[in-house]
């Protein structure tokens, strides 16, 4: 556990980090060490960052992906959540689809995006697809391995007491698996902002994937690392959300790592 | 006196061993029965049945008059585990079997903290406590639920020996003053003379009953005190000659 001395130190360090990068990235184009046309510089991609902010384009372009990423991850991962549930009711059920489920578990989800493109169109509705399509299939392989991996003298225990299994899933296995579940969920969240702006390089005509697609094609460098910052902004803020959700329901288990 | 427990002619198998033959045993109301036998012999699996977990092969078992399916809340069971939900505080442990029965009561929640000596810890997880700690959650967890019968497996086998030692000496004088039926499971032949009113001595595999004593030494008890009676020494050196030659048997005999 860090102590509350250290915080500052942490972020004087990390800050420091970053100085140097910027200086020595700055440092290698204004002595010509390194090409602009091949790596940018930072000052320009800051320039370049406070110019589409002003206009607001960035700013769309961001909400776009952002509304894509968070209707696949919401849909994906409510719809996985149930499904694992009843999967792990239903033992039936779970023989007969198994082998067809780890198919598709084990595609690279993103190899479907053609497919989509073409029956959802180039919009926003593709995009949610695909992003369900991967947060779905890790929602309900962790919510079942969760619910599988309840401590049995837990349940039995319970039992003893006389308690019904009405009660028995809602004070035993409920808890248990929200661990899984939490897992399932941040991994997920990134993966959903993989599959939206994939989906947005191969055909769209907004978003933050369009923007680097269309950096990239008329060699704009500046343009593909201004993108690129801004996606991995938004990938931690997403992850530290999550990390501080999981904080306050699961703060029985003790610390969670959070960046 | 109305038994509260009877196993007629249990027998237990899994796959091709059997782990218990034909086993038959009565508890008196208000008795503290304990079982001993090397490793294996199928004690806690005559547990798990009688608490209605495992079916039977052969034979039958009652609760208070009941077969163990419709036993409910009548058994208390206290496994060597801790089961104690990890995602609750321990005060909602305690009150958990009150929140089966439908009635949460959490001054009776606290007042059973405070007799098992841990006021001030109500809203500790599990994990913020120590094995002892633990331990005796489960033991205000186990009175909370009121049952007729307490099957206990193994309760204090996993804690240290000088916390043991003071649990076994705390139980006591609680069941001491409740009297309630028990069952106890242990490896521990010590603990099974200074707490039982009779031991019960189980075979290696196939598990039958091979002697019960009657530990005559006068209650109220303390355990320390007990250790060093002259016939605690006669019934150890007795019992511990007969169940020797079982845990030799089972060593030799393949798992």
């Amino acid at each position: 556990m860090m102590t509350k001395g250290s915080r500052t130190e942490r972020w004087v360090l990390r800050l420091l980090v970053l100085a140097l990068i910027v200086a020595i990235w700055e440092g290698l184009c204004r002595t010509g060490l390194a090409s602009e046309f091949w790596v940018s510089r930072p000052f320009l991609i800051a320039a370049r960052l406070w110019e589409t902010a002003r206009s607001g384009v960035v700013w769309f372009h961001m909400g776009v992906t952002v509304i894509e990423t968070v209707a696949g991850f919401l849909l994906g991962a409510v719809a996985g959540i149930l499904a694992g549930f009843a999967l792990a009711r239903w033992r039936r059920a779970h023989v007969a689809l198994e082998p067809y489920l780890m198919g598709i578990y084990s595609l690279p989800r993103v190899a479907l995006a053609p497919l989509f493109i073409m029956w959802f169109g180039i919009g926003i509705p593709s995009k949610i697809m695909l992003a369900i399509s991967i947060v779905f299939f890790i929602l309900l392989i962790n919510t079942y391995v969760g619910v599988q991996n309840v401590d049995r003298d837990l349940v039995n225990s319970v039992k003893t007491m006389g308690a019904p299994p009405r009660f028995i899933t809602r004070r035993v296995v409920l808890p248990s698996c929200i661990p899984w579940i939490f897992s399932g969920l941040r991994i997920s969240m990134a993966l959903a902002l993989t599959a939206s702006v994939v989906g947005e390089m191969l055909a769209a005509q907004y978003g933050l994937g369009f923007l680097l697609a269309r950096a990239s094609g008329t060699f704009d460098t500046t343009g593909i690392f201004m993108v690129l910052i801004i996606l991995a902004l938004l990938a931690i803020g997403t992850y530290n959300l999550m990390a501080r959700l999981e904080k306050r329901l699961l703060h029985w288990q003790g610390e969670t790592a959070s960046i | 006196m109305p038994q509260k427990v009877s196993v007629s002619g249990l027998s237990i198998a899994f796959g091709a061993t059997r782990a218990l033959d034909r086993v038959s045993l009565t508890v008196n109301d208000g008795e503290f029965v304990s079982i001993v036998g090397p490793s294996g012999c199928g004690k806690s699996t005559m547990l798990n049945v009688i608490a209605g977990l495992l079916p039977p092969a052969e034979g039958s078992t009652q609760v208070a008059g009941m077969g163990s399916n419709g036993a409910g809340s009548r058994i208390g069971y206290m496994f060597q585990k801790d089961t104690l939900l990890p995602w609750a505080t321990a005060l909602e442990n305690v009150c958990l079997p009150m929140d089966v029965k439908g009635s949460r009561d959490s001054d009776k929640a606290r007042a059973l903290m405070q007799l098992v000596d841990l006021t001030g810890f109500e809203a500790h997880y599990p994990n913020q406590l120590s094995g002892g700690m633990r331990k005796r959650v489960q033991l205000a967890r186990l009175l909370a639920q009121d049952p007729e019968v307490l099957l206990m497996d193994e309760p204090f086998g996993a804690l240290d020996a000088q916390t043991r030692l003071i649990i076994q000496e705390e139980f006591l004088k609680i069941w001491e003053r409740q009297r309630k039926t028990v069952l106890f499971v242990t490896h521990d032949l010590q603990e099974a003379i200074a707490l039982s009113d009779r031991v019960v001595l189980i075979s290696a595999r196939p598990g039958r009953i091979k002697a019960t004593y009657t530990v005559d030494l006068p209650r109220p008890r303390h355990v320390e005190a007990v250790l060093a009676h002259p016939r605690f020494m006669t019934l150890f050196q007795e019992i511990w000659a007969s169940l020797k030659q079982e845990v030799l048997a089972a060593r030799e005999r393949p798992a």
